[in-house]
């Protein structure tokens, strides 16, 4: 049985013959937008739970990635399912470029706010070969003489904003793309990134080295490479720049030891779930 | 450039006047057109608009040589060079580094190392399409289906036309080409039709398939033996959910947009869980593949016309290769072999066909539905688990039935409704909108897709999700 009409659809000339369902559903529809980001709905449910580490993954599409191989490291191990809360956090296409559509610094608050994170993994930039429009709404053309500088402000303004969630901050760099243009772009952001941490001088910002296929050497892309057992797979997808599973995975077992690092040296210990192999993994 | 994105909305907003102002003059409004849509491409890499172009260069010169030679033997010959050509091409982007690396496992697995190095070149966005656009066409004129057109500026505008190129429907050359003739008549555009589907797409895409995704399915998937069984369940027909509003929504917008322009395309869904067989349900989905395969891999094969195992061989490989055309994986293999064995059990069961459809009792047709809806749930599993053992984990831990407890909030359920809702709805509902529309005074004209975008867009997820097909 469907309502015949509904009267602000039959004053817009436009009343269809809608099932009830649909009609109860409008005004949840209506408040989509104050629905909550997603992911982040299962994490402040569980953001009460004081005894838990709670991990926010927070940027552009690629810490989607680390938190999808940091969630299965996690996963595995009951124990750390138990100690550790994983936030996901990251934005598709987004970047320091763009505030009109997503002003990171307020967002990394809001996250802070919302998911109160012990730890958080940033990784931003890749979508930022592009004219910037800041929080204010002032833009700045892209290859403008004062691109550079503004994107540094852009990026101080961003890790500020991430250091003052009161978090531990591991700003991972981007790792190598297919594209020999977005390797140089990247190479001068993860310099920028480095730096800009140093100066800041926050003991609790860290600047995390990014994921290599090769331990040493000069670093280039492969989209394919050895899994865990040795054998040949797809690590990086067809776009060049993200991860496929497999490639998550080398990566994860690349950024856990560093964050469990970066928690032991915050006296936050996880020694009770994991041994010497899966502390180095 | 994505459909829902304020570049593309600025992107038509320039095209869709200037392709009217020129409707008067063909020719012109054609190179502005495939100006467009070339600058469309170029939106993810410049350089591989010379590969689309050479594409359209090599299948506009075949079909000239195919169309004049007179000896079948010759025409066939230029053919096979052509198609060679296409996918060789295809081949080269797309498949090449997974068989060197099968190639390098394999040995390995017996001992022998091999020296074969892989390539590190881009896959070229909407390459399996424009191939299978380019395929049409010199089929159809090697069969004199077809006369080959002697403007070049048809065949660049068939392939490449932005609505359909980056992810389809895959547009017949004989249906597109017929409209390329003469100015498009305005009467002719379905406005109501064709702005709800475009705004009904961008629901389904930004709202439904983005926050399934997003807020459940990914998660479920990430690591499956780690998730209960009842959300193994759900996240099955999450996805089934969330590719269906992914993949159908890129279409319905793009024929919504051809539309606008004065371009038909194709049908490309038609209601696909509500499918009552396996054959049914390739009716229902991706219908201009499944057609496509059909004229053009399932008959050339020999289709049904030579016995039982030759038209199960047939099937199986057909839909194989149309497994294996989504991407270079086992999973796509195993998830296409998948299907051509229930066509395949469905046919030697007498299920299949429009007879055996008459015969069904509504209590057949209704465990025809349930058992087929199962199915196709069940095998999206391999097309959307990232491995082997991802999938062997889903299966395993989603059967053993250990854990009946959830993570679907009530927000994503809300959501899970509003995308079922899209197979609820009759049909006759959407007509009575579209004509509603179509009926209305100019200010609620303006007004209803302004409105409906304002409030699709703020009730986006932020960032932007490529679709689903991009990759394929």
């Amino acid at each position: 049985m469907g309502i015949r009409t509904g009267f602000w659809l039959r004053a817009a000339g436009m009343a269809p013959c809608l099932p009830l369902p649909l009609y109860l559903l409008l005004p949840l529809y209506l408040l989509l937008p104050l629905g909550v980001a997603p992911g982040s709905a299962a994490a402040m449910a569980t953001a009460e739970a004081p005894a838990k580490i709670r991990i926010a993954f927070a940027g552009d599409s690629i810490v989607d990635n680390y938190w999808s191989g940091v969630g299965r490291i996690v996963d595995a191990n009951p124990c750390l399912k138990n100690s550790i809360e994983l936030g996901r956090f990251a934005r598709n296409g987004t970047g320091l470029t763009r505030g009109d559509r997503i002003y990171w610094p307020r967002e990394i608050k809001r996250i802070g706010d919302n998911f109160k994170p012990t730890l958080s993994v940033l990784s931003i930039g890749l979508n930022d070969q592009q004219f910037i429009v800041d929080g204010s709404g002032v833009r700045t053309a892209w290859g403008a003489p004062d691109w550079t500088d503004k994107y540094r402000h852009e990026l101080d303004e961003f890790l500020q904003a991430a250091v003052a969630t009161r978090s531990i901050v591991l700003m991972v760099g981007m790792p190598a793309m297919r594209d020999a243009n977005d390797n140089n772009a990247i190479n001068g952001k993860n310099a920028m990134f480095e730096a800009a941490i140093a100066a800041l001088g926050d003991p609790n910002l860290h600047y995390v080295e990014p994921w290599r296929l090769r331990p040493a050497g000069a670093e280039s892309f492969a989209s394919y490479g050895p899994d865990r057992t040795g054998r040949l797979v797809q690590i990086r997808t067809a776009d060049g720049q993200h991860f496929t599973a497999a490639g998550e995975d080398l990566a994860a077992s690349y950024l856990f030891p560093k964050i469990v690092e970066a928690l032991e040296a915050a006296g936050k210990n996880l020694d009770q779930c994991l041994t010497k192999q899966t502390k180095d993994e | 450039m994505l459909f829902p994105t304020i570049e593309f909305a600025v992107f038509f907003a320039v095209v869709f006047p200037i392709t009217w102002l020129l409707n008067d003059h063909n020719t012109w409004k054609k190179l502005f057109l495939v100006a467009a849509s070339y600058y469309f491409y170029a939106f993810w890499r410049v350089d591989f608009t010379l590969l689309l172009f050479a594409s359209s260069l090599l299948n506009y010169l075949a079909a000239l040589v195919i169309g004049r030679l007179q000896s079948r033997a010759w025409r066939l010959a230029v053919l096979w060079i052509a198609v060679a050509a296409n996918l060789g091409l295809l081949g080269y982007f797309k498949y090449y580094n997974f068989f060197v690396a099968q190639l390098i496992n394999g040995f390995d697995a017996v001992g022998l190392k091999v020296d074969v190095g892989f390539i590190e070149l881009p896959l070229p966005v909407a390459i399996s399409f424009f191939t299978f656009h380019a395929l049409s066409y010199i089929i159809d004129v090697y069969r004199r289906a077809l006369k080959p057109t002697t403007s070049l500026l048809d065949i660049l505008f068939y392939i490449s036309f932005f609505p359909h190129l980056i992810a389809g429907p895959i547009v017949r050359a004989n249906k597109f080409l017929a409209q390329t003739v003469g100015r498009r008549d305005p009467a002719n555009i379905r406005l109501g039709q064709s702005v709800f589907l475009i705004i009904g797409g961008l629901f389904k895409k930004v709202i439904v398939a983005n926050y399934l995704s997003t807020g459940f399915v990914d998660g479920v998937f990430r690591d499956p033996t780690a998730a209960s069984s009842l959300d193994l369940v759900l996240g099955m027909y999450a996805y089934a959910l969330q590719i269906y509003c992914d993949f159908s929504a890129y279409t319905d917008i793009a024929i919504g947009i051809a539309n606008l322009l004065g371009y038909e395309f194709p049908q490309n869904f038609n209601y696909p869980y509500r499918a009552v067989s396996v054959q049914d349900f390739w009716r229902r989905w991706h219908m201009s593949l499944s057609s496509w395969l059909r004229d053009y891999l399932y008959i050339p094969l020999g289709g049904s016309k030579f016995g039982t195992f030759a038209t199960y061989r047939n099937i199986m490989i057909t839909m194989a290769l149309g497994g294996l055309w989504h991407g270079a994986s086992w999973a796509f293999l195993i998830w296409g072999a998948l299907h051509g064995a229930a066509l395949v059990i469905e046919r030697a069961l007498g299920l299949a066909g429009e007879a055996a459809a008459k015969q069904r009792g509504p209590l057949a047709t209704a465990f025809g539905w349930l058992v087929t809806l199962q199915f196709v749930c069940l095998a999206w599993i391999f097309f959307r688990a990232p491995s082997t053992d991802a999938w062997l984990g889903y299966f395993s831990t989603m059967f053993a039935g250990a854990r009946w407890t959830t993570t679907m909030t009530p927000f994503v359920a809300v959501i899970f409704v509003l995308g079922a809702l899209s197979h609820v709805l009759p049909p006759r509902w959407l007509e009575a909108l579209d004509k509603r529309y179509d009926r209305a005074s100019l200010p609620v004209k303006v007004a209803v897709p302004f409105v409906a975008i304002y409030l699709i867009a703020i009730a986006a997820p932020g960032g932007i999700a490529p679709f689903i097909y991009f990759q394929f």
